[in-house]
């Protein structure tokens, strides 16, 4: 698809209307008529409060939605003073509502937002969450502020959340993305971003757009792009993420192959880069760090083990076709230990997602078969985690999830002649 | 008398013994064809196996489709000894020929012609088992990975399951195809779906009533445990 052809008339005819933009900020969405307005007001006080003297757009790029989401943000006011308390006249925020064009996901919603902002030669944009409920004005000085103050080109989020919540970031992609790529970027996958208007081009440049980019590996794509572009990357901490609550049917094994799917994809992809890395560094934090009172969340820990224990023995055979021996046995034992015994040690668990990754490489299994299978182990692990971390501090996680993330370091070169011949030896 | 004798016993065994004094060599010669070929094969196969083996064949194994496709027909030989079996097979069959157009040439001419006229019947039948096996592993690990994930009882039984019925489905197509009974596959087909259905609802719903009973219960709390559980992975 041509870069004409992601926009249609009427978002050209728009385009053209405005001109330049100094800022864009871009909202994906798929039916979330409930959520949306607050998005939308948030983004345009936060533009009005913090930059008044800007002109900027506020997208919506929408998947077809059936709930009238398009009509909530078109007609949502974006202009009112009142809601800031402001005395200085700030600039209307003008407002582009289209249906994007291409393969339905997150991704092609994005596409758009970066081919508008290329048009409108905008110097930062900002993509939020649709579903988010603890948006701020504050979130959009906090990604765009960055960019258009400081010089740097890609604004990942940092996040307060409960010590048991986003497990897949924490024990896969967190500790992958910092050990592989050498930046310690907290949330990889956070779906809300920053970044300067060159990165958006560079994005928008990409050939990635009929792929499962498109579809649900936007997240980790921008981030490892980014990284691989030597674009200058730093962190906003925007406090606590509340969202709606996701489709219950929505199973964690096919979470888990579109997450670890994308993510094994871009390592397969940017090996040239990664291969060279060694270590990890700091990447520079924004934003005034603060409490944030969080839900309380109930785990099922029988449930996970019981999981655990009978895809241990379930999958045995298909085990056996890519993890090392010596991996398999340690499973084994620990599937027959009591409960009160019941520890995926961290040194495990780094060796079975590197085992993963090379056994995805390898096409050892059909990738998508492969990436199921992880799901009674992740739980093992989820389990040990909810178990070790009872009692922990906020600064006690981070501390537990940087000695994990230091371990997948260690292992890296071991990981590294894995790759390259297609197995770990035992 | 005793001409009458020698005519009635010692005639017919003469003309046997001539006859047969003219067949054995022809049999002699049918047994070292045999031996023979059956010798070659066994030799041909060695060496096509240890040639492959060491110009590195193998390592087509490590091949994407190669391995997926070996995996899905559940062969576990390696690729050189799968090719030193094909030309033991070939020989085998050459050599049967040989032997019997020894014996007479009408009778090769009808098993030849008979074999032509049978071949693509016979290869469409090992493409349908060969197919069968790849179809009906990718279908029970499917299944099996989908149950495991899903929590359910008896993931690996469900599995063999439908291994079993996908396996005996396409052994029944490739069956008709070779030509051995009509509308057996739709026939086989009848009796595993509706004796499965009708056996599981007889074990599950008579036999088993408490069973069925405790089973769904179960299954409800687990459900609502789930509901309780809140934990976000992402």
């Amino acid at each position: 698809m041509s870069a004409t052809a992601v926009l249609n008339d009427e978002v050209l005819r728009l385009v053209a209307e405005i001109g330049q933009a100094d800022l864009v900020v871009g909202i994906p969405s798929f039916n979330n008529a409930g959520t949306i307005g607050h998005v939308a007001r948030a983004a345009a006080a936060g533009l009005a409060k913090y930059f008044p003297d800007r002109v900027a757009v506020l997208v919506n790029s929408d998947g077809g939605s059936t709930d009238g989401t398009p009509d909530v943000v078109a007609t949502t006011e974006v202009g009112s003073a009142r809601t800031l308390l402001l005395r200085h006249g700030t600039r209307p925020v003008h407002k582009v509502v289209t249906a994007y064009q291409g393969i339905p996901g997150k991704g092609s919603a994005f596409r758009t937002i970066f081919e508008i902002a290329r048009r409108l030669n905008a110097h930062a944009c900002a993509v939020v969450d649709s579903d988010l409920r603890s948006v701020t004005p504050e979130w959009f000085e906090l990604l765009l502020g960055p960019v258009l103050h400081e010089g740097y080109e890609f604004v990942a989020p940092l996040y307060s959340r409960h010590k048991y919540d986003g497990t897949i970031t924490n024990a896969i992609v967190y500790p992958l993305v910092r050990s592989l790529y050498g930046k310690r970027i907290r949330q990889p996958i956070g779906g809300d971003f920053g970044m300067s208007g060159r990165l958006a081009a560079h994005y928008a440049d990409q050939d990635a757009w009929d792929t499962d980019v498109a579809r649900f590996g936007i997240d980790i794509w921008m981030t490892t792009t980014a990284i691989v572009g030597g674009f200058k990357i730093c962190q906003a901490y925007l406090g606590a993420k509340i969202h709606d609550a996701k489709d219950p049917g929505a199973h964690l094994a096919n979470m888990l192959v579109q997450v670890t799917g994308s993510l094994f994809g871009q390592i397969e992809a940017q090996e040239a880069y990664w291969s060279k890395i060694a270590g990890s560094e700091a990447v520079p934090d924004f934003g005034f760090r603060y409490q944030v009172g969080l839900e309380p969340v109930n785990v099922n820990l029988e449930r996970m083990r019981n999981a655990f224990r009978n895809g241990v023995k379930d999958f045995g055979p298909l085990y056996a076709e890519f993890l090392d021996p010596g991996t398999r046995a340690a499973l084994s034992a620990l599937a027959t230990a009591p409960d009160q015994a019941f520890d995926l040690p961290a040194d495990l668990w780094v060796r079975v997602v590197y085992e993963y990754v090379v056994a995805y490489h390898t096409r050892r299994l059909m990738p998508d078969h492969l990436l199921r299978t992880l799901t009674p182990l992740y739980l093992g692990r989820t389990a040990s985690w909810v178990r070790e971390a009872a009692d922990y501090s906020a600064d006690d996680v981070e501390n537990a999830l940087d000695d994990l993330s230091r371990r997948f370091e260690e292992m890296k070169p071991a990981f590294v002649r894995a790759w390259q011949e297609g197995r770990f030896s035992s | 008398m005793m001409e009458n004798t020698s005519v009635t016993i010692w005639d017919p065994l003469r003309r046997f013994l001539e006859r047969f004094s003219t067949i054995l060599p022809v049999l002699f010669a049918v047994l070292v064809v045999l031996a023979a070929g059956l010798a070659l094969a066994w030799l041909l196969e060695t060496l096509v196996r240890f040639l492959l083996r060491s110009v590195g064949f193998d390592r087509i194994r490590d091949r994407a489709p190669v391995a997926e496709a070996l995996r899905r027909t559940s062969l576990r030989q390696t690729p050189s000894v799968l090719a030193g079996q094909a030309v033991r097979w070939i020989v085998i069959v050459l050599t049967l020929v040989c032997a019997l157009s020894i014996l007479s040439a009408e009778a090769t001419d009808a098993v030849l012609a008979g074999l032509v006229h049978y071949l693509p019947r016979l290869a469409a039948g090992l493409i349908l088992i060969v197919l069968g096996l790849a179809i009906s592993a990718f279908a029970a690990r499917s299944v099996l990975i989908w149950a495991v994930n899903s929590e359910l009882a008896g993931s690996t039984w469900l599995a063999l399951g439908v291994r079993v019925v996908t396996l005996v489905f396409f052994l029944a197509l490739a069956l008709e195809t070779v030509g051995f009974g009509r509308d057996i596959a739709l026939v086989v087909l009848a009796i595993l779906l509706g004796g499965a259905v009708l056996a599981a609802a007889l074990a599950f719903g008579l036999a088993g009533k408490d069973l069925a009973r405790e089973t769904l219960e179960h299954m409800l709390r687990r459900a609502r445990d789930e509901d309780r559980d809140t934990l976000s992975h992402l």
